[in-house]
């Protein structure tokens, strides 16, 4: 059987596994999204741990693997809408590197749905939550993190 | 004359002038190297040196590789303006050519100060198919023929032809543009290069295979990296004085084979040449394990003409691929909510 | 010492016996075709006629990655063994079997004992096979060696018209003819003398390169301009290091995460520009020159003055590997110039 149905079997059983995911914002636009749907009450899923960043243009692909060589179970990178950066282009800099990084990971035979970029602005405090959920829950069909993660 | 010989002879001839005629102070070529299937760089400085100066099907090496260390690098632009850079001559094929113009293109050194004296390539023999030709056996010496096929050798002063093509290295099977552009002089007549397809049909054909195929072959594909940066240190595209993957505050991965970081060292330096990358093979061939290194770069060379229309090498002014933007780039890689 | 015989065609049988109780390493072909040795299915006849394998046996003593300690919450341990078994080599070269004298040297000698590479070197058993056929880059005549010369071999096995002599070279290798007596005759001297004849001629295969008096050389000629040229085309790539039996620097890391890791130590190499980088910023080696210069001081006359033996055998992996085709044989035509 394959990898990933091998740990589903695993997790049905023990249900002990909850994914980890690690999220970039940028400070602007997604954190600002993210503080909203707080304020807001709006629930979204435990699993996150949010990584404020200056604009998604700082994100290095570098910062991604790393996280999921830690034991990150799924990355999420989320900046401003095209054309709604603070620092103008940021965001589209950062678009190619990650048009380029999503495509490489699934190459390598990294699963897609481990690695997930999105816009998300200041204002849409609800669609971040929808936004989270959805990441957790990809993740979660997909079992943890076995192929990069590193055992120290 | 063999064609090798008469552009040697004419390489000779120009390396000799440009030095007699003090064009240049040094001028990088390959020399005889003191086993069969390699040369090694000569950096001749006096016009007498010149007759040293080779060309063969062994001429492999991409120079572009010593460009940067040999012009001063100007700690700030004060110190800039007043430098003192030596001009350097250069023999250069395709592949070479398109390392030089992106080292232009990124600033590392003057296009002013470079004559560049290009021949277009026929290919160039990779000595581990070569001894797999020879079933092992040492050659003990080779030479090319009239047509560009090679004659070795071997112990028991027995002789094996090797058709050219039989021992072409990887990346001189697939190259799209041996000839060189980016040129002061040229030597020689131009070569055709060969389908654009053949790179992208092995692309897609690792591509074609599910998920966890393609896991698994990475990771056998990289099962033999014993991390000696030999693929790193080759690649002329590769000249950050210290290398993130090397960096130990913060350390981004560990030194050594553990298979995690062996995967993530590849995937970094493959992301680091996208768009960027020359195609010229030397850092397959400096692998002493003789790992096929490119099997990702090739991917995201690729990825970066297909989204971005982008290809390195074709401009000493163009912005690279991943410093320009355009607001209509595609972003269908996003997760849709 | 014990000196006795078996037919080739029993040697399966003997490695298959050591087998039982130990992880028999034999020589083998990498999926590039390159000889190696591995921990191979003993069936069929084994190939005998390589030159040498690409990796050195160094590996087995001193590993790329071998974690030192663990610790955890404030908590130090050892680490767990991966293999307990006794380990025996066989088909080992000479050269490569010497460089193990060079590094029991550097990790044992004197007040040093590292107990990391001691209890590897103790657990394992060598069989060298002394060289019939020596390759194009194979010096070990002109560095102290020869091809039936494998000092820190345990026994040495030399290849005949139908046998192998295998002569015990230490108490191990008492032990282990001992262990297999049933499957061995006694030497003939006749089969002695074809022993001596072979290694003699494998002996004369090899251009002699004058290595006596380069460490009085080195010594006169630290600033030497020869420096400069013979390094120019170095790219520091760590293949020549790498791949030495010899060379033994490494590198000591920590990895870490959270309350948790390990102190690793990996394979190093001197040709790397951070290899002396200070905290400061100044690096004592700061260009390839410097570098080396400093590889061929420490194997000819730094080891010469420390531990009365060069720290070169001829294997000749540096000359064969290196992308850039450097020859470390062309420093010695300068000595005694």
């Amino acid at each position: 059987m394959s990898e990933t149905q091998a740990v589903e079997e695993q997790t049905d059983s023990t249900d002990q596994w909850d994914p980890k995911i690690v999220a970039f914002l940028c400070n602007w636009c997604s954190y600002a999204g993210a503080d909203l749907a707080g304020v807001s009450r709006i629930q979204y899923p435990h699993n996150v741990r949010i990584i404020r960043v200056p604009c998604s243009g700082r994100v290095s692909p570098a910062f991604l693997l790393r996280a999921l060589q830690n034991g990150a179970d799924g990355v999420l990178v989320s900046g401003c809408h095209p054309g709604d950066c603070h620092y103008i282009s940021g965001n589209l800099v950062a678009r190619r590197k990650f048009a380029l990084l999503k495509e490489l990971l699934n190459y390598a035979g990294i699963e897609p749905e481990r690695v997930q970029f999105t816009w998300v602005s200041a204002s849409e405090g609800g669609r971040f939550a929808t936004v989270i959920e959805k990441v957790v829950e990809d993740v979660r069909k997909l079992g943890p993190n076995e192929k990069l993660v590193k055992t120290l | 004359m063999t064609p090798s010989e008469e552009i040697e002879a004419r390489l000779r001839e120009t390396a000799e002038q440009l030095l007699r005629d003090k064009k240049v102070d040094i001028f990088l070529a390959h020399g005889k190297a003191s086993l069969p299937f390699r040369t090694t760089p000569l950096f001749i400085t006096s016009p007498e040196d010149a007759e040293r100066l080779v060309w063969n099907p062994f001429c492999a090496m991409n120079l572009a590789v010593y460009l940067p260390r040999l012009f001063v690098r100007p700690a700030n632009a004060k110190e800039a303006e007043n430098l003192e850079q030596p001009t350097i001559g250069m023999v250069v094929k395709g592949c070479e050519a398109r390392s030089v113009a992106v080292l232009i293109q990124e600033h590392q050194i003057p296009r002013d100060k470079l004559v560049l004296v290009g021949v277009a390539c026929g290919g160039m023999a990779d000595r581990r198919k070569a001894a797999a030709a020879l079933d092992g056996r040492d050659p003990l010496s080779v030479a090319e023929d009239a047509d560009g096929n090679l004659r070795v050798t071997v112990a028991g002063d027995q002789e094996v032809a090797l058709p050219r093509e039989d021992v072409l290295a990887v990346a001189c099977t697939e190259c799209r543009r041996p000839t060189p552009e980016l040129v002061d002089v040229l030597i020689g007549d131009g070569v055709e290069g060969k389908a654009a397809d053949l790179t992208r049909s092995r692309t897609e054909q690792f591509g074609s295979q599910d998920l966890d195929a393609r896991w698994a072959a990475l990771r056998e594909a990289l099962g033999d990296c014993i991390r000696c940066n030999a693929c790193r240190q080759a690649c002329p595209m590769c000249y950050c004085r210290e290398c993130l993957l090397d960096q130990t505050t913060p350390r981004w991965i560990g030194a050594g084979t553990d298979p995690s970081d062996v995967v993530i060292y590849h995937l970094v330096r493959a992301f680091h040449l996208a768009g960027r990358c020359t195609e010229c093979g030397a850092c397959t061939r400096a692998c002493p394990m003789g790992i096929d290194t490119r099997l990702l770069i090739r991917k995201l060379n690729q990825d970066v003409e297909d989204l971005y229309g982008y290809t390195p090498g074709e401009s000493t002014d163009a912005t690279g691929p991943l410093s320009a933007f355009a607001m209509s780039d595609p972003e269908d890689f996003l997760t849709e909510i | 010492m014990t000196e006795k015989t078996i037919a080739r065609t029993d040697l399966t049988t003997l490695l298959d016996r050591l087998a039982e109780d130990a992880a028999v390493y034999i020589p083998a072909q990498d999926e590039a075709g390159e000889a190696a040795l591995a921990e191979a299915p003993l069936d069929g006849d084994l190939a005998l006629d390589y030159v040498n394998f690409r990796l050195s046996p160094k590996a087995f003593f001193l590993p790329q990655n071998q974690t030192l300690l663990c610790f955890q919450d404030g908590q130090v341990r050892e680490p767990e063994q991966p293999d307990h078994r006794k380990t025996v080599l066989f088909g080992v070269r000479p050269c490569d079997a010497s460089a193990m004298l060079a590094l029991d040297a550097v990790f044992l000698e004197g007040d040093k004992h590292d107990p990391y590479y001691a209890s590897l070197r103790d657990k394992t058993v060598v069989i060298a096979l002394a060289c019939t056929h020596p390759g194009p880059s194979c010096f070990c005549t002109s560095v102290g060696g020869g091809p039936g010369d494998a000092a820190g071999a345990d026994v040495l096995a030399v290849p005949l018209e139908n046998d192998l002599l295998l002569r015990a070279q230490s108490p191990k290798g008492e032990d282990l003819l001992a262990s297999v007596s049933d499957l061995l005759a006694d030497a003939a001297p006749e089969a002695v003398t074809q022993a001596d004849r072979r290694i003699a001629d494998a002996a004369e295969q090899m251009e002699a390169v004058t290595t006596d008096g380069s460490a009085q050389w080195l010594r006169e000629n630290y600033d030497a301009d020869l420096w400069q040229t013979i390094s120019q085309a170095c790219i520091e790539c760590g293949t020549c290091s790498y791949l030495c039996p010899t060379c033994h620097c490494f590198d000591i890391t920590d990895e870490i995460r959270g309350g948790r890791g390990r102190r690793v130590r990996t394979w190093d190499c001197c040709a790397y520009p951070l290899f002396t980088l200070h905290a400061s910023g100044h690096n004592p080696r700061p260009s390839s020159r410097e570098r080396w210069r400093q590889r061929i001081m420490h194997k000819f006359r730094y080891a010469v003055e420390n531990h009365d033996r060069l720290f070169c055998v001829g294997c000749g992996r540096c000359i064969r590997h290196c992308p850039a085709g450097m020859d470390l044989r062309n420093v010695f035509k300068h000595v005694g110039a």
